[in-house]
């Protein structure tokens, strides 16, 4: 195979490098990094392509036909053990951003809940228990079940909006119904009433308020703060063929990450990520979300919320083994996953820090020395410093889930479909 | 059997129809941006689909195949082996295949070899249209220049062909040039 040395004298297995996205606020950590010529300065010739499913991603990807691609952070985990799609063996080394989705009701079902609860406007968990009014309601008057749409089923917006509706004791399979729908045509599948909510990333949410057909409820930081979104992923074999590529790649994408979680930059970056060949909609709907500022009901001033999209700080790069774990517990919990399988080892095999440390240090940065950390025990209002390397990681449910103890926390999950005995036998809990 | 294709345009559609039709396969052919594809796979039971690889449809296809086992699946595997076809399926024609869990590799070998071999026909027959085009540009101007000539100045055809060449000849261009030149401005020179 030929190797070229690029500038820095890193020989290359590979140059011509293609990789997908899917046009969402997100997908800004592959587009700065072209346009800022980062991927240039690694000797790597990048196409960006514009995918439209994550099915097609996801087989690309697995097939060779791309390189590396943008995937929710759920993917590479249920790609590995062939939960809602083929079995796939993809591997990510590194995050691209936390946060950033949000839970969207159309106007009827929110003045509906507005009308049970005036704190629903304010309060996802209230907002939950309002809707879980109406559905017991629709449910004694024999209405149709209330449909939410999310984009794939194996998605962090699908476990997010389950989690959220569990949280009032909606059971999200039992009474409502859940659709997929692309992000592109989510807005539009609201406006014909085809469905009351969805879940997906930005900038769809703040453009469904902007044309006043919905309010937001919930956004994701308020479910789980600072939670990964979207993930690099590449097939296994493609990263063992390849791995001072992969490197390359990942010294490139984290250089674009810091860009791009500087508050100045965010305006640039919006201009650029929200042209035709990426995300094609008005500058000021993509920049809302990207500076800041929660749009949730129209006529009102958007809400500050600095953390809406993290690209870097918190450690957020890091592909920490505790979320693909937390991703696991959701296939568990919503049946998707049956058989029992050793979470320590599956996680291990997909979500690999060790890649991603190498990557880190090459251009200057310390990672975390650990690959598991405890969620749910950091308040935002406990963090008296505003650290960098540490964020909030609450729960909406003030859940904790300890080192270890990803079993224990499933076991606690309500209308959960989990076989917890079968699981215990599996994987030995080593939690004190 | 039902073979249902989504996202792909008709007149490609129509060619694999009537390939298929003779082996008794029933294809229904599903090309609406619109409607609704929970409805249709719920209604028709496919065994086999074929996607456009691009269509944003398919992750509804993906949440079909995790809602009922009955439904057709991502296939990108025949039996345990790796699969050059269903690559080259993706890649070259775009298409992806989904198809229920019971059926039989060989049959799936056989309709991808079928649709490759189709679209890989009606690539090279484009690539051939592609390359004969400057040609057939190059005609069409000369005989739009020579109709101009023949009704402008009342030549004949033959005196209009002979013109163009002495124009041709005493600028040192080539024949169309001349052509082209004349009818974008009306003049020879």
């Amino acid at each position: 195979m030929p190797t070229i040395n690029n500038k820095n004298g890193i020989r290359l297995e590979k140059t011509d490098i293609s990789l997908g996205f899917i046009p969402l606020t997100d997908c800004a950590p592959l587009v700065i990094a072209l346009e800022k010529g980062y991927f240039r300065n690694e000797g790597l010739n990048v196409t960006l392509s514009r995918e439209a499913s994550w099915a097609g991603i996801r087989d690309k990807v697995g097939l060779g036909i791309l390189d590396g691609a943008q995937m929710l952070a759920s993917i590479p985990v249920a790609s590995r053990l062939g939960v809602g799609g083929p079995r796939i063996d993809m591997i990510s080394a590194m995050v691209l951003d936390l946060n950033g989705n949000a839970i969207t009701v159309n106007n009827d079902l929110y003045d509906h809940l507005f009308s049970v609860d005036p704190r629903s406007e304010f309060s996802p968990l209230i907002a939950a228990q309002a809707l879980q009014c109406v559905v017991e309601e629709n449910k004694r008057a024999k209405r149709p079940k209330l449909r939410f749409g999310v984009v794939y089923p194996c998605s962090t917006q699908s476990y997010e909006l389950r989690y959220w509706l569990a949280s009032a004791g909606i059971d999200p399979d039992r009474d409502i119904e859940i659709v997929v729908i692309p992000p592109s045509k989510m807005v539009t599948a609201m406006t014909d009433g085809d469905i009351h909510g969805f879940c997906v990333g930005e900038p769809w949410n703040t453009l469904a308020v902007q044309q006043q057909l919905g309010h937001v409820v919930a956004t994701k930081y308020q479910l789980w703060n600072n939670s990964p979104e979207k993930v690099f992923a590449v097939s296994e074999s493609w990263s063992n063929e390849n791995p001072a590529t992969h490197q390359a790649i990942l010294r490139a994408l984290i250089k674009a990450c810091i860009w791009l979680d500087k508050k100045e930059n965010r305006k640039t970056a919006a201009k650029m990520i929200s042209q035709a060949p990426y995300i094609a909609l008005p500058e000021e709907t993509v920049a809302l979300s990207l500076m800041g500022l929660s749009l949730k009901h129209f006529g009102q001033m958007p809400e500050k919320v600095d953390d809406f999209h993290v690209f870097h700080r918190y450690s957020a790069n890091f592909p920490w083994l505790n979320h693909a774990e937390w991703f696991i517990s959701q296939m568990y919990r919503w049946g998707q996953l049956t058989t029992p399988i050793n979470i320590e080892e599956t996680v291990a095999a997909v979500y690999k820090p060790s890649l991603f440390r190498i990557a880190a240090e090459a251009v200057g940065l310390e990672s975390p020395s650990i690959d598991r950390k405890t969620e749910g025990n950091l308040h935002e209002k406990n963090l008296l410093m505003k650290s960098l390397q540490i964020g909030p990681n609450q729960f909406l449910d003030g859940q904790v889930i300890s080192v270890g103890g990803i079993i224990k926390y499933l076991e606690q999950q309500s209308l959960s479909k989990a076989d917890i005995p079968a699981l215990r036998l599996i994987n030995v809990q080593k939690e004190a | 059997m039902k073979v249902l294709l989504i996202d792909i345009d008709d007149s490609r559609a129509n060619k694999i129809d009537s390939i298929l039709a003779s082996a008794g396969i029933e294809l229904i052919n599903f090309n609406n941006q619109h409607a609704d594809i929970y409805h249709i796979v719920g209604e028709m039971h496919p065994e086999i689909i074929l996607v456009d690889t691009n269509s944003a449809n398919r992750d509804t296809l993906e949440h079909l195949a995790q809602l009922n086992k009955e439904y057709p699946r991502t296939v990108i595997k025949l039996g345990n082996n790796r699969s050059e076809s269903i690559n080259r399926l993706a890649a070259d024609a775009g298409i992806s295949i989904y198809a229920i869990d019971n059926m039989p590799p060989r049959l799936l070998q056989s309709l991808i070899d079928i649709t490759l071999s189709f679209f890989h026909s009606i690539d090279r027959l484009r690539a051939e249209v592609l390359a004969l085009k400057p040609e057939i540009d190059a005609r069409q101007i000369l005989n739009s220049a020579k109709k101009f000539i023949v009704d402008t100045y009342g030549l004949t055809d033959e005196q209009a062909t002979d013109l163009l060449n002495k124009n041709a000849n005493r600028q040192g261009r080539s024949i169309t040039d001349v052509a082209r030149q004349l009818m974008e401005t009306g003049s020879f020179v």
